[in-house]
């Protein structure tokens, strides 16, 4: 025991703790400064993206089975209830198609280019997942070679999933937006109250008992009820407006009773996705 | 140098590269299920590797520089910030390769070393949490995070064992 903890070890133990912290504060300064990590983080992260895929193919495989055999099994009923939207789905896409083309027509008289709804649309594959239970950050195989900018919105099905924290040559990676990381940006939404009415909030927090996402900083929460939709606002100039978000279950006062917080189901399954949806928006935010 | 010698410092380290991305695919794989309601559990199969390993090679010294390569790796990889797995992951190899010493190398006291380890791995990463400000109490931290992320854990080293010690035989020999 004497021999262990004998000075020089010590003097060791304690330089590493020193590097450790030192090192941890200059990697968090500098991912937060920059749009992407330093060349040789970078290069480390593109060699570790292939060599995942690589080991992860035959495991891949086997849940690309199993997924597509539990899809046979409930083909059917989905089937089902498919053919039934079917009918009205048509008479959607007509009033969307006409819309769209109306809208365009607008813009152009407006000599407006684009605004804050226009944005493209790239797919990425999830390629790993961050052990760490404290980070929520998955990798995708999608990187700066395809485009891919940091904040960039990621969405999964048909909801809001999360943003790119950071970009690699060839892969980047995800925060969820069920972190519970209190230094990353926030998104901004807003909620429909009305035919025309929206309240604006920022998804604050993430309550993973009930799987809600919690809206706070509303000017008021008079009008909303369950079952509003809730979008992305597109203010604060990285997220185009009106990408879905979820729908208000319920509105509850904070601890102290001083203002009142939205709960919205997220549409996004945040607990299983293996694929992903990039937003680019077309408007530069400032 | 031996050929024996000589393999292990071939095959140790793309072990561990393996057992490093295996980390992520099993996260990734059964995400439903570890990142759930009171429950985070971290995959911790590249530690396992890593404390078998020095538990089992408990006089090659120089396991400590794989270890500190893939700790960086870790870092860039899958935290983004390095500086968390490159220090501690050297460290655990230290704390092994001395405990090592003192017991026989049998499943049990591995077992015990590897609980340790992931402990002291798992604490130390919360007080780091803690001290750049993303941390969480220290009881949710010991009854949502800790708890089961050590059950889990136990139950995959308990199934690896075997296989692993009969790989590190293969390649000693």
């Amino acid at each position: 025991m004497s021999k262990f903890f004998s000075n020089k070890k010590l003097i060791i133990l304690l330089i590493t703790i020193v590097a450790m912290i030192g090192f941890i504060s200059i990697s968090i300064s500098i991912r937060d400064r920059r749009e992407t990590p330093p060349v040789i983080q970078q290069i480390g992260n593109d060699a570790a993206g292939i060599a995942s895929q690589i080991v992860s193919a035959p495991v891949n495989s086997i849940r690309t089975g199993l997924t597509s055999m539990v899809n046979l099994v409930n083909t059917y009923q989905d089937n089902e209830r498919l053919k039934q939207q079917l009918d009205q789905l048509d008479q959607v896409k007509e009033t969307n198609t006409t819309l769209r083309r109306e809208n365009k027509a607008l813009k152009r008289q407006l000599k407006l280019s684009a605004t804050l709804t226009d944005y493209k649309e790239m797919n990425a594959a999830v390629i790993s997942r961050s052990p760490a239970s404290w980070q929520n950050q998955v990798v995708i195989n999608k990187g700066q070679l395809n485009g891919v900018v940091k904040n960039m919105p990621v969405m999964s099905g048909s909801g809001l999933l999360g943003r790119v924290v950071e970009v690699n040559k060839t892969n980047s990676k995800v925060e969820l937006i069920s972190t519970d990381n209190k230094n990353t940006n926030r998104f901004a939404v807003e909620v429909k109250i009305g035919a025309d009415k929206y309240l604006s909030g920022i998804v604050s927090r993430y309550n993973s008992a009930q799987h809600r996402l919690i809206i706070s900083q509303l000017d008021t929460t008079e009008g909303v009820k369950a079952g509003d939709m809730v979008s992305t606002s597109g203010l604060g100039g990285l997220t185009p407006r009106g990408l879905f978000v979820g729908k208000v279950t319920s509105v509850r006062k904070d601890d102290y009773g001083l203002t009142n917080s939205v709960y919205v189901k997220p549409a996004a399954n945040i607990d299983d996705f293996t694929v992903v949806t990039l937003i680019d928006r077309t408007v530069a935010g400032d | 140098m031996t050929i024996a010698a000589k393999r292990l410092r071939w095959f140790i380290p793309i072990i561990w590269t393996v057992l490093f991305l295996l980390d992520g695919t099993i996260s990734l794989l059964f995400q439903k299920w570890l990142y759930h309601d009171f429950l985070n559990i971290s995959s911790q199969v590249l530690l396992m590797g890593v404390v078998s390993t020095s538990f089992h090679f408990d006089t090659e010294r120089w396991l400590i520089w794989p270890a500190f390569v893939i700790g960086i790796f870790y870092d860039c990889f899958y935290l983004g910030i390095v500086g968390y797995y490159t220090f501690l992951l050297p460290m655990v190899v230290m704390i092994v390769r001395w405990i090592a010493d003192y017991l026989p190398d049998s499943m049990l006291f591995q077992a015990v070393t590897y609980i340790l380890m992931l402990i002291i791995l798992e604490f130390a990463l919360f007080i780091l949490n803690s001290f750049f400000g993303d941390g969480i109490g220290f009881f949710t931290f010991v009854s949502t995070d800790l708890g089961p992320t050590l059950a889990a854990n136990v139950i995959v080293f308990l199934l690896i064992y075997y296989p692993y010690k009969q790989l590190m035989k293969a390649i000693s020999n």
